[in-house]
């Protein structure tokens, strides 16, 4: 760094002889507290504290409590022993969680199950006739039921079968009615996205 | 060219708007642990949280990633600032990310224990992010006291679900204690740990602060500052040197019985290492560790010397164990400037490929 009248900025060069001692600094402090005698000399002062100010502390704990006691103020001692109550609550509360939500999965999936097998039962007619028209599906995709990937709330089980539809085959074999204004279209247009689907 | 006056006057303005951002970086807060999660369990003072994945589900890995910090500083280093943050490092490389935040205990605290650690939180949190993420399997990473914790968790239950355990500068052996300072320190001979707990309870945290900058003092409390004033017209250093001063001036307590535990059980006794530790009646054998191991030495380590954390490659049963040696602290390998760049990307490239 150079000032207006060019010559070398003599904080530089300082700076450079600062770091060199403060290098040399930090390694001799670096060994000195790495000692024995370090070691001795800083636990004889902390013992020193500590022997020096526990009468004082020890008598003002001593008032305090006293003190808050003719109140009929709780201690620190009484929030301690209320403290340390809320903590094994809290221990036994996420222990009761964590139960509550495997009985809730195990719940759940049973109840699936069964209002699945409900539902295949109630509809033996419908069953068939949709196993027809799903003939083609994927493997994976008849036995979702069975084995759900996440919980889903159980669906109600119906009391009579729906009105039967025609399955694609049927679709396709009926004699083709005399369509009104667009209906054909609709019609081929559906049966389009029936295969796609599958 | 400059006249003198206007060069003056140039030189005290400059000095003016340095002495600015000085107190501004001394007097407040930076915005640190700035990407978005959400809390999914919580007990006593320790919350689990999930951090909002940025990438489509279906770019997902599988397996969920637990972050495990130390019992005495915030995790929040783990997601320093926007920009230079490993857990936003992560969600873009596509994991689902979990911190395990202990919290500040108090007083109420002080007889918690690495058993309590291990043993009651860290099962619980776990079986949440299981619950959320939906995965059996999940990876764990441990730095500092954490990753003792973790280590331990590893070996008492490694039936639990956990495929892939990273440890950062895990402070496990201390045999050598030459090269340990801190066991030096609170050496039966110097240090009475009985009193220290009953007179504080919980270690105080700035007996730990001071503990962690005694190590290096002229660099802690002299170095630091020169550094910060060196650079004071350097945005990107001083940005980087604020959120680093905000987290570690930002300590918490450590409970006493984990403090206890901590000097008798390992810097005094070494009992993992040497197979004696007993976790609640359980005894602590390494060889029971089967998940695929990475641990991270930091070279320049003066917290916790590479001896300290070597020696476990050879106790652990783990088959795919791999050690990772980064120049750099014990911080600045995972928080520093070249973090994103040496350390970040080799963790994602290991982690990675075991994730699916």
């Amino acid at each position: 760094m150079s000032n207006p009248q060019g010559k070398t900025d003599p904080l530089e060069q300082w700076r450079e002889l600062r770091d060199t001692y403060m290098d040399i600094w930090a390694k001799a402090s670096g060994e000195a507290v790495n000692s024995d005698s370090y070691a001795q000399a800083s636990g004889a002062m902390l013992e020193a504290f500590l022997t020096t100010s526990s009468p004082y502390r020890d008598a003002q704990k001593k008032a305090m409590v006293s003190a808050l006691e003719q109140y009929n103020m709780p201690s620190r001692d009484d929030y301690v022993r209320l403290a340390e109550r809320m903590g094994n609550m809290e221990l036994l509360l996420d222990d009761m969680d964590a139960k509550l939500r495997q009985v809730y999965q195990l719940v759940s999936r049973v109840s699936v199950q069964t209002a699945n097998v409900a539902h295949m039962t109630s509809r033996p007619v419908a069953l068939a006739a949709e196993t027809s028209a799903t003939e083609e599906l994927p493997a994976a995709s008849k036995f979702v039921a069975s084995e759900p990937k996440e919980p889903e709330p159980p669906a109600k089980p119906k009391l009579a079968a729906p009105p039967q539809r025609p399955t694609v085959a049927e679709q396709a074999a009926a004699p083709q009615r005399a369509p009104k204004n667009g209906q054909a279209t609709k019609s081929k247009a559906r049966t389009k996205t029936t295969k796609k689907e599958v | 060219m400059l006249s003198t006056e206007q060069y003056t006057v140039g030189q005290f303005m400059a000095m003016q708007e340095k002495l600015q951002t000085l107190s501004k970086v001394l007097t407040t807060r930076a915005p640190i642990a700035q990407t978005p999660k959400e809390v999914v369990w919580t007990l006593n003072k320790a919350k689990l949280y999930r951090y909002v994945p940025v990438l489509p589900e279906e770019q997902l890995h599988p397996v969920p990633f637990l972050l495990v910090f130390a019992l005495m500083n915030r995790p929040y280093i783990l997601d320093l600032r926007p920009g230079h943050s490993f857990v936003e490092f992560m969600l873009h490389h596509g994991y689902d990310v979990y911190l395990l935040d202990w919290g500040a205990p108090g007083i109420e605290d002080k007889d918690l224990k690495f058993d309590d650690y291990c043993l009651e939180y860290m099962p619980r949190a776990i079986r949440k992010m299981k619950e959320v993420s939906g995965s059996d399997e999940f990876s764990l990473l441990g730095w500092c006291i954490g990753a003792i914790l973790t280590t331990i968790y590893a070996a008492l239950r490694p039936d639990d679900g956990l495929r892939n355990l990273i440890l950062l500068t895990a402070p496990l052996d201390f045999s050598n204690k030459e090269s340990i300072t801190f066991a030096r320190w609170v050496d039966e001979r110097y240090f009475d740990l009985d009193k220290v707990l009953s007179t504080f309870g919980n270690m105080p945290p700035e007996m730990i602060e001071y503990g962690a900058k005694a190590l290096k003092p002229v660099e802690n409390y002299i170095g630091n500052y020169l550094r910060l004033w060196d650079n004071l017209d350097n945005p990107q250093v001083i940005d980087a040197w604020h959120a680093m001063n905000t987290w570690v001036t930002d300590n918490i307590p450590l409970a006493g019985g984990a403090f206890r535990q901590l000097i008798v059980d390992f810097y005094r006794n070494n009992r993992l290492i040497e197979g004696n530790l007993t976790i609640r009646g359980e005894r602590v054998d390494l060889s029971h560790l089967r998940a695929k191991l990475l641990t991270v030495i930091a070279e320049a380590e003066h917290m916790t010397p590479p001896c300290q954390t070597e020696t476990v490659m050879t106790k652990v049963g783990s088959t795919d164990k791999t050690v990772m040696r980064i120049p750099g602290g014990h911080i600045g390998i995972m928080a520093g400037s070249g973090a994103s760049k040496r350390t970040w990307p080799q963790i994602d490239a290991w982690l990675s490929p075991r994730s699916q």
